[in-house]
């Protein structure tokens, strides 16, 4: 099934990768980095489907689409996010991992920030 | 050519490093560090499309 295909693709990617890091360290980075692409271009395809059965669901719910769409974004940010963070944890540079998460943590704040008062606005509006 | 690339790179890094090794023990000290520059330049042309390819799907994807 398509998960076996995806996992004996990681797997062979670390095994060359180990073995090419005694000779060539900086060879070891960039066959990880082709896996990582590999498995993430896999999977941004059925993100795509499960991108179009949610337009589909929005006609049920009687969200305005505003939300969603920075729902939506919040979800690319996490996951661009995650993904440069975890290529330079592998590589050893932490830091600048450390740096990507904090950037796109306060960017998940603040597209938060309109629902937040949002909330805030209808909450009001109940008590007063 | 999704999946072969991981196994071009490979072998990109073994090609440049058995260079690498010959040519250093042969003296040519320069050669060895240009064959691995050379080689970083082809990886990074090839990892490259494929970088801009999927930021490009995911900046449709998610409307960002």
């Amino acid at each position: 099934m398509e998960i076996i295909r995806i996992a004996i693709l990681g797997i062979a990617g670390f095994l060359l990768a180990v073995m090419v890091r005694d000779v060539r360290p900086e060879y070891a980075v960039y066959i990880s980095l082709g896996t990582v692409l590999c498995i993430m271009l896999l999977s941004v395809e059925r993100l795509k489907y499960l991108l179009e059965m949610l337009r589909d669901l929005e006609s049920y719910l009687p969200i305005d689409t505003a939300y969603l769409h920075s729902l939506l974004k919040m979800i690319g940010i996490t996951y661009v996010g995650q993904f440069s963070a975890g290529l330079c944890k592998d590589a050893g540079y932490s830091a600048i991992a450390g740096q990507i998460e904090i950037f796109s943590r306060l960017s998940v704040l603040v597209l938060s920030m309109p629902i937040l008062l949002a909330l805030m606005e209808t909450i009001r509006s109940f008590l007063s | 050519m999704e999946v072969s690339i991981i196994f071009k790179i490979g072998a990109v890094g073994i090609l440049v490093s058995v260079l690498g090794q010959v040519l250093k023990h042969s003296g040519r000290e320069e050669q060895a560090f240009l064959t691995s520059l050379a080689g970083l330049i082809i990886v990074l042309f090839w990892l490259l499309p494929y970088i801009s390819e999927l930021f490009d799907t995911i900046r449709q994807l998610f409307i960002l």
